[in-house]
């Protein structure tokens, strides 16, 4: 694809290719109606089971959404110009982060419930109060938020300007109109200024993922568990997260690429790159999972590892552990061994999509036993309705966002090379 | 297996340049003069294509060394803890946790192993006798393409050589 | 570098193996007099005894070990160089691959002594071998010390093999523009390498396999020899983030190193064209990364000493930052984390003097940062009454400069003997092959 000229020449064209999708965002959007009714119903009946299930979704899709962005990041970061057609669909999954934060304002009341040194303090009583926990998360998912926004419209705003100096139009118009090509200065300053602008922002946006999602990791995770602690469980939820947000990008680019007819621009070779990625990371999120079980294993310090009996030990947890295993992190090792796996579409929705279910069941062994005992996993219908929720709602605004944008970058001010000077 | 040792006779064409390359090679193949050494100071996948070679297969080996690694690192690891089953630092004798370490490094050594090794078995190194068609200048910047061929064909080699650009054409040996 | 030809790649290259001259030949002894002085010092530890070394109860671990994390450390980041940033098809990693694999190799050598130095009866050695024995006993692989000796000699193993594979078209080089018996002995060890089809055929996957394999092992071993400090019960080792803390700190320090030995190889051996100043612009990048993910690991290791609430843990953690470690402590701290958020500045992570000047400082800082987990914690653990001093010995010192000797010494003949840079692999770089001037 030629990086100076549009792939889609005329206003036509361009429209064609922003397809709104409609009937999907429908679809996601029933599902969200149907997990919210399914939420409420729930909570008159056993309201810590519908916490659980509200916290595992929340932190599974925070950290997917948070993972997202991370990627556009590291792509600015490292020059990767290997994934600059799959940059855009990345920063898609970024719009679930504003969403976590009002997911998590919503889950407030409920913490109450969740946490159990809300019902029995105790200490560090400092830094374990209600008040500065939700300061603390909300101040957090609000940065995120807001850094990730900025960095989307940074690379929006490229496209916008480019797209209007070929006079073609984002559908968008009115209030984001004015916001994103606000005082267009020319394309070769514009990518200058885009350059400098993401070259602070994605650094510092890493530094952020990686400290909120430890206190988000602390606080909702570790904490669930009484006296219990773990110096890697912060890095362990966003390693795990990255991984989850990769897989994600695999099967939205899959999505993408199939419904836009963009089997040109996504090309094989990406899908290959961006499969063989996933796999590292899911062996490195492996690598975490074990060194935690390892060394706590080993020490056999009896505060530490009821946290693992609980997950290795009571039976009907034990099988979702081995389970969660084999499918997060030996699967990738045997989906890697075969060449061209790795490049075709289908094998690599199948193998993405197990991921993320392998990624949901793991947040789910996390967090499960905690809040709800070790006799039952206690998972049904509720649980599955609530989840079907969560991804509709996810589903609608990524749905919704790339409807409106072009689903491959026009013009990348990071990653295209610069225009030569006459 | 000993292979007898015997000079090969056929026609050396020596190139600046890597563009005429591809052809010569396939023109070659074409007109069947299969048997050729082509020389090059880079690793080339266009080299590869034009001699019509998939890539190497020396994968299985690796895959072989990995997995005894695998199997036997654990398989020693177990059996040390079972044949004297002595009971150390309170964990249970079968411990798949801590065996699976010492798997994954000796799943790593023999995979890296067998890899090596494959690479000189199959690369037809641990030769120390250089080719016939072998020209010094092939590790600074010449490719080169020795055609292995006798009598009549030595002047088709030729011919299609001169007409592909080679810069020298020799006889060898 | 981009108009040379493949001539002049190996002009330059190769130009730089000629004939020591007498400096040369002085420094070479001047590191082997240090060798020797280390070898005499282990000689004496020997015959007299491992108490020399200053370890004794509580700590019984001392520099020895802080040695050998040390210089498995600094290996590390040779393979990532090699390995990793092969795999991300990083083009910047291809000038210094050569060296820093070298270097990989003989980190892990002299890493290797240590254990046996400290082993004390090292002339029982064959007792951590799994062969038959009458002694009825076989070595305990459930412990950390047994996973150490495989990963090690698993990682030596691996190294030499991968440097030697990408070594074998660049000895053919320099076996084909010597003569006599340096081009006798070159051509042994290229095992007969022609440059063929055949040879680079199976060269070039067996390349990316050996990248592919190394990948996992440089995270393993690392995480490996941490573990020898968190599968024990002591506050201040038994934390569950050691590995990837190892790991980063291990890159960390190694690509210090490979900053620090590449600056002065450059300009001795006039490779500025090819080593240029964008390659350690991007090691410099990374050196950032490292640093902000141990000074993480710190911060939250802080963090969780103080959320446990556990006497033990905050204990250890305040004796590092305000007791007997307060020094060491604080130049590990200043010297990991905050020198190389200099590097954030472009003019500085461009500068030659700054770039030798951080790169030197970080690996002292990641020297503390060794010297402090490790003896703190053992000098200081649980019960008051088990506290306890240590200080190096000077038996010890003297096997540390020995082995800092002994891995420059190696270096050092690497640098006359071997290609430094990897001559096909910058030749493949080129984006027009220009090969021959006049043929």
């Amino acid at each position: 694809m030629n990086a100076r000229e549009p792939a889609w020449g005329t206003q036509r064209a361009f429209q064609a290719s922003l397809t709104s999708s409609t009937w999907v965002r429908a679809v996601c959007g029933l599902f969200a109606v149907a997990g919210a009714t399914t939420f409420v119903y729930q909570m008159q009946t056993d309201p810590t089971r519908a916490w659980r299930a509200y916290l595992v979704n929340f932190l599974f899709f925070t950290g997917m959404g948070a993972g997202g962005v991370l990627f556009a990041c590291a792509l600015n970061m490292s020059s990767g110009r290997w994934g600059r057609n799959v940059k855009r669909t990345a920063e898609g999954l970024g719009t679930l982060l504003p969403a976590s934060l009002l997911l998590f304002l919503f889950m407030i009341p409920g913490l109450g419930q969740i946490l159990p040194w809300a019902r029995v303090p105790y200490g560090p009583e400092w830094w374990l109060d209600l008040d500065f926990l939700v300061v603390r998360n909300v101040a957090g998912l609000a940065l995120l938020s807001v850094l990730g926004v900025w960095v989307l419209s940074a690379s929006l705003r490229t496209d916008y300007g480019f797209a209007a100096e070929h006079n073609l139009r984002f559908p968008w118009g009115g209030v984001f109109d004015r916001l994103l090509a606000r005082n267009w200065k020319g394309l070769a300053k514009e990518e200058a200024s885009a350059k400098k602008r993401l070259g602070f922002l994605c650094p510092l946006y890493a530094i952020v993922y990686a400290l909120v999602l430890t206190i988000i990791g602390v606080d909702l995770i570790m904490s669930l568990k009484a006296h219990w602690y773990s110096t890697l469980i912060g890095a362990y939820y966003f390693v795990g997260s990255f991984y989850t947000s990769l897989a994600a990008l695999l099967v939205a680019a899959i999505w993408i690429r199939r419904t836009r007819g963009l089997q040109e621009e996504i090309h094989s070779s990406h899908l290959h790159d961006l499969a063989k990625l996933t796999m590292a990371f899911g062996i490195v999120t492996g690598d975490f999972f074990y060194t935690q079980l390892f060394v706590i294993w080993y020490g056999n310090l009896p505060f530490e590892t009821s946290f693992l009996i609980d997950r290795m030990h009571a039976t009907p947890w034990r099988t979702l552990g081995l389970l969660v295993l084999f499918l997060c992190f030996v699967l990738p090792l045997l989906a890697m061994l075969r060449q061209d796996w790795k490049k075709r579409p289908g094998p690599m929705l199948v193998f993405g999509t197990a991921v993320l279910a392998a990624m949901w069941m793991e947040r789910f062994l996390l967090v499960g036993p905690s809040l709800t005992g070790t006799r039952d996993i206690l998972f049904g219908p509720p649980e599955a309705l609530i989840t079907l929720g969560f991804f509709g709602l996810m589903g609608f605004l990524f749905f919704s966002f790339m409807a409106r944008v072009p689903p491959v970058a026009l013009r990348d001010a990071v990653l295209d090379p610069m225009e030569e000077s006459p | 297996m000993k292979r007898k040792e015997h000079i090969a006779k056929g026609i050396l064409g020596v190139f600046k340049q890597p563009d005429g390359l591809s052809g010569a090679i396939r023109e070659l193949r074409a007109a069947g003069l299969e048997k050729m050494e082509v020389f090059s100071p880079v690793p080339s996948q266009e080299i590869q294509e034009a001699l019509g070679l998939k890539p190497s297969p020396l994968g299985f080996a690796t895959l072989a060394g990995a997995l005894f690694g695998l199997v036997g690192g654990v398989s020693l690891a177990a059996y040390g803890a079972m044949s004297y089953q002595l009971v150390t630092q309170g964990k249970p004798l079968w411990a798949w946790i801590p065996w699976f370490v010492i798997g994954f490094e000796c799943t790593i050594l023999f995979g890296c192993l067998a890899n090596f090794a494959s690479m000189l078995i199959l690369g037809g190194l641990l030769r120390w006798k250089r080719s016939t068609g072998y020209d010094p200048r092939f590790s600074v910047g010449a490719f080169g393409v020795f055609v292995i061929c006798d009598g009549r064909e030595l002047e088709k080699a030729k011919a299609i050589l001169r007409s592909q650009g080679a810069g020298e054409i020799h006889e060898r040996p | 570098m981009r108009d040379f030809s493949y001539e002049k790649v190996n002009r330059t290259i190769l130009g730089n193996l000629t004939r020591p001259g007498p400096l040369y030949v002085v420094v070479a002894a001047l590191l082997a007099c240090g060798v020797l002085v280390g070898a005499l010092c282990w000689r004496y530890q020997i015959v007299t005894g491992i108490g020399v070394g200053g370890q004794n109860n509580p700590v019984a671990w001392g520099i020895y070990l802080v040695l050998f994390v040390f210089w498995v450390g600094i290996a590390h980041s040779g393979t990532l160089i090699s390995a990793i940033l092969y795999l991300f098809r990083a083009k910047f990693r291809t000038a210094v691959a050569r060296s820093a694999e070298a270097m990989t190799v003989f980190a892990v050598t002299t890493a290797g002594f240590f254990p046996l130095i400290h082993l004390g009866r090292v002339w029982v050695l064959h007792y951590m071998l799994p062969i038959p024995n009458e002694r009825q006993l076989w070595p305990n692989f459930h412990s950390p010390l047994m996973f150490d000796m495989v990963a090690i000699s698993t990682y030596l193993t691996v190294s030499i093999l991968f440097w030697f594979t990408g070594l074998l078209p660049d000895l053919a080089a320099v076996r084909d523009s010597t003569t006599g018996l340096r081009s006798r002995v070159y051509g042994f060890f290229a095992l007969g390498w022609q440059n063929s089809h055949r040879n680079w055929r199976h060269h070039m996957r067996a390349y990316l396999f050996f990248a592919a394999l190394a990948t996992p092992l440089v995270i393993s071993v690392h995480s490996v020899v941490s573990w020898d400090f968190a599968l024990s019960i002591i506050p201040g080792w038994h934390s569950t983030i050691f590995a990837p803390y190892f790991v980063a700190g291990a890159i960390h320090s190694g690509l210090a190193m490979v900053i620090t030995l590449l600056i002065p190889l450059r300009k001795v051996q006039r490779l500025e064209e090819i080593i240029t100043i964008d390659i350690f612009e991007k090691l410099a990048k990374l050196v950032i990364l490292t640093g902000l993910i141990v000074g993480y690991a710190y911060l939250f290791e802080y963090f969780i000493a103080w959320y446990s609430q556990s006497p033990f843990e905050i204990e250890i953690f305040n004796f590092r930052a305000t007791g007997a470690f307060a020094v060491p402590f604080w130049i590990m701290v200043v010297c990991n984390t905050l020198l190389p958020l200099l590097f954030f500045v472009r003019r500085i992570r461009r500068s030659i003097p700054w770039l030798l000047g951080i790169s030197i400082l970080v690996n002292v800082g990641m020297y503390y940062e060794r010297y402090v987990i490790i003896i703190s914690s053992v000098a200081h653990d649980f019960l008051p009454y088990a506290w306890g001093r240590y200080s190096p010995s000077p038996v010890e010192m003297g096997i540390g400069l020995g082995a800092f000797c002994w891995f420059f010494l190696l270096f050092w003949l690497f640098t006359r003997f071997v290609p430094t840079v990897s001559v096909a692999e910058i030749k493949e770089e080129l984006s027009k092959p220009t090969c021959m001037e006049g043929l």
